[in-house]
């Protein structure tokens, strides 16, 4: 300190005025923050661009399946809806940011949905023939419930899907469409604002002293992990214990068989968000197996995941295991990581009350 | 990991900048300090509920089958020694009474296997009913259970709590109204804690009338504040409500988090500044009262601050950074806060407990 006081006092002012503008210069342009930079940019724009190209597609097979009804043309909506529930599932769980904005996740998908609200609506609508879901605007105004992908799984393969091969059923046709259109509206809204380079994206990854979000690296750095952390814990409750349950028709997506194609695609999503992040680089000293030890259960998790895929019964033991197996997941993310990481694990939001 | 929480939290302590309000031991127009109840655990990870004294001193403890989150005083029972309860944290259905002075359990008692505890509740003025905060979860709808103190807690019934997920609960002086703090979110044991009617969440205030049961008034939050979800209160000496909320926003910290209401204006967000209000960083743990110094005060473990202010004008008198500070509870003409991280700041100073993490609340024996 002493030394650095000694020379300044010895250099003229103008080379000290030099300094002190690079130094302002420097705190203005502070760095971004490297790992919520390369998560955004290097995971989530690129997966939100999927997921709106894939929505496009769903909502175009959806006017092609009303323009044209046959059995080939409800096969390709089908399979659009699955290709779009797969790459929903590698994003849905970052639901910091854009995605919690104007409730654009409900609207997506309203899941869990344990009372069973959304089926009760759609089929109230259907039966009552309601004319006002046919637009994607009026349908904006209603439930989240009946606007996304829950809805649009029932109209394609619940009760009755099979007369969507018929002109008589333009109604409930025309309603996927508005519900498709609807999901494609809303992914692109939220790409938008994920690309917006001066929006909630440059606020994360650029964090200010006076920000009303991110302050500082710090901040910004355990919203991250968190974010990881917490869809690791969403995974184990809202959808591997409905899976787990006596019910089978309680897991997300049983009618189109998505399940676990789904779940599969919600960790590999979580584990590629994780590389992006660069976290698992950064681990030495006593943490350095850490890596080792969560791509490890990754692959345990999968492996299982590829085995109840392929099963005709689930068994109970099975989920169990794969139940254990994410819960472990969460403890290295959410304890061993943070902890590595120096980052605060001593509060979640998801445990206040 | 603990160590360095704690090396973190005591870097982070700016006791000699507390200043009076924790500091003075002022003789005149205190609080009657009588001690204080909350629940914690130990580094190992087991649950207890615990009796401090006035210095912060462990000086009786239960260990508890569960996570606990409120422990009350149960007024009138010095006869069968003094008596505190505690109740799991929610989804729990467990409650737990206990002797203040010893530790000893003296009984235990569940909620029905269709309900769940939110974690608080109040006694009756006369200690005789008990009433606690409840998940009908089937049916998406608070409760209130009444619970008969000298009866083993048999319950005697329940009544709509005026919204959802009712979390904070209290009874005013009179006895005679009760106050639920309706958080306006919908769990369900099946899915843990998870959040489930983010998008159509409103939270409310609920006022009973404990004679008749009948709902006096609900005041719904303001549109604006649609995911804010109201959990705790406090009642001050001008016949106001002190709300304390927690933001469902994620990505907005800016929304208000103290509101306040009173039968003349209604509800009101308190009228503290938008940096003040985002030092809570979208969540308040806690908030307390002090009628001796007519000063409340709301924690944010969130962002490792305590703001105190003034009930009669809102204005914020000081800002405390304490890390992890949580539990409030009005000491001296000050408060007593406690930390997440096993420190406990009051009139005597600051004290570290080394093997302890306190929960979220401290409440005073009266």
């Amino acid at each position: 300190m002493n030394t650095i006081i000694s020379q300044t006092k010895s250099v003229s002012l103008p080379i000290v005025c030099l300094v002190m503008a690079a130094l302002v210069s420097s705190f203005a342009r502070a760095e971004p923050v490297q790992s919520v930079s390369s998560f955004v940019r290097g995971f989530v724009q690129p997966g939100f661009t999927q997921f709106s190209q894939d929505a496009q597609a769903l909502a175009s097979s959806l006017d092609e399946l009303c323009r044209s009804p046959s059995s080939a043309a409800l096969k390709a909506a089908q399979n659009r809806f699955r290709g779009s529930s797969l790459s929903w599932s590698r994003i849905e769980l970052v639901q910091l940011g854009p995605l919690s904005e104007n409730n654009a996740k409900e609207r997506i998908l309203f899941w869990p949905d344990r009372r069973g609200r959304g089926l009760r609506q759609v089929q109230a609508l259907l039966a009552k023939q309601d004319p006002s879901v046919l637009s994607q605007q009026d349908l904006q105004r209603k439930s989240v419930a009946v606007q996304g992908l829950g809805a649009l799984e029932y109209i394609l393969f619940g009760a009755g899907s099979d007369a969507l091969i018929e002109r008589r059923s333009a109604h409930r046709c025309g309603f996927g469409r508005a519900i498709a259109r609807s999901v494609s509206a809303t992914a692109n809204s939220v790409l938008k604002d994920w690309n917006n380079e001066d929006g909630f994206t440059d606020s994360w990854v650029n964090p200010k002293p006076d920000a009303v979000r991110f302050r500082t690296r710090r901040e910004a750095e355990s919203a991250l992990l968190s974010t990881l952390s917490n869809a690791l814990s969403l995974v184990v409750k809202t959808r591997v214990m409905p899976l787990s349950s006596s019910n089978p028709r309680a897991a997300l997506f049983w009618r189109s068989q998505m399940s676990i194609r789904s779940l599969r695609s919600n960790l590999q999503g979580i584990e590629e968000q994780l590389g992006a992040t660069g976290f698992l680089k950064r681990l030495s000293g006593p943490a350095f197996d850490l890596d080792r030890s969560i791509t490890f259960e990754f692959k345990n998790a999968d492996r299982m995941l590829q085995k109840l895929e392929n099963a005709e019964n689930r068994s109970k033991a099975d989920l169990e295991y794969l139940a254990i197996v994410v819960q472990s997941l969460e403890g290295l993310v959410a304890d061993r990581l943070a902890a590595a990481l120096g980052l605060p694990t001593g509060f979640s939001p998801t445990d206040g009350d | 990991m603990i160590v360095a929480r704690r090396r973190q939290l005591l870097q982070s302590l700016g006791i000699a900048a507390l200043g009076h309000l924790f500091g003075e031991d002022a003789v005149a127009s205190r609080i009657k300090d009588s001690g204080f109840l909350t629940a914690f655990q130990k580094d190992e990870g087991a649950f207890f509920a615990g009796v401090l004294d006035t210095s912060g001193s462990l000086t009786a403890s239960v260990r508890l089958p569960m996570r606990g989150h409120e422990v009350i005083h149960q007024p009138n029972t010095r006869d069968e020694g003094r008596l505190a309860l505690v109740f799991a944290r929610r989804p729990g259905t467990v409650a737990l009474q206990f002797n203040i002075a010893s530790g000893k359990p003296v009984q235990v008692f569940h909620c029905p296997k269709n309900r769940h505890f939110y974690g608080h509740g109040v006694f009756s003025p006369d200690g005789a009913l008990l009433f606690a905060t409840e998940n009908d979860f089937e049916n998406a709808r608070g409760v209130v259970g009444v619970y008969e103190a000298k009866n083993a807690f048999r319950r005697v019934g329940e009544l709509f709590s005026g919204g959802v997920g009712p979390h904070d609960i209290g009874i005013d002086t009179t006895g005679r109204r009760l106050i639920v703090a309706n958080g306006g979110i919908e769990t369900h044991p099946d899915f843990g804690r998870t959040k489930l009617n983010l998008a159509t969440m409103r939270s409310n205030l609920s006022l009973i009338d404990v004679q008749t049961l009948q709902m006096l008034t609900t005041v719904e939050t303001p549109s604006i504040a649609q995911k804010i979800s109201l959990r705790h209160f406090i009642t001050d000496k001008h016949g106001q409500i002190w709300l304390a909320g927690q933001s469902q926003h994620q990505n907005d910290y800016s929304l208000p988090l103290l509101w306040c209401w009173s039968q003349r204006r209604g509800l009101r967000s308190a009228s503290i500044s938008a940096s003040q209000n985002r030092l809570l960083d979208g969540y308040v743990g806690a908030i307390a009262y002090n009628s001796c110094s007519d000063l409340l005060a709301v924690s944010s473990p969130k962002s490792g601050h305590v703001l105190m202010m003034r009930a009669k004008d809102n204005v914020v008198v000081k800002t405390v950074p304490m890390h992890e500070a949580c539990g409030i509870a009005p000491q001296g003409k000050g408060f007593l806060v406690s930390s997440l991280n096993g420190s406990l700041l009051g009139k005597t100073g600051e004290r570290l407990h080394q093997d302890v993490l306190w929960d979220n609340h401290v409440s005073p024996i009266s």
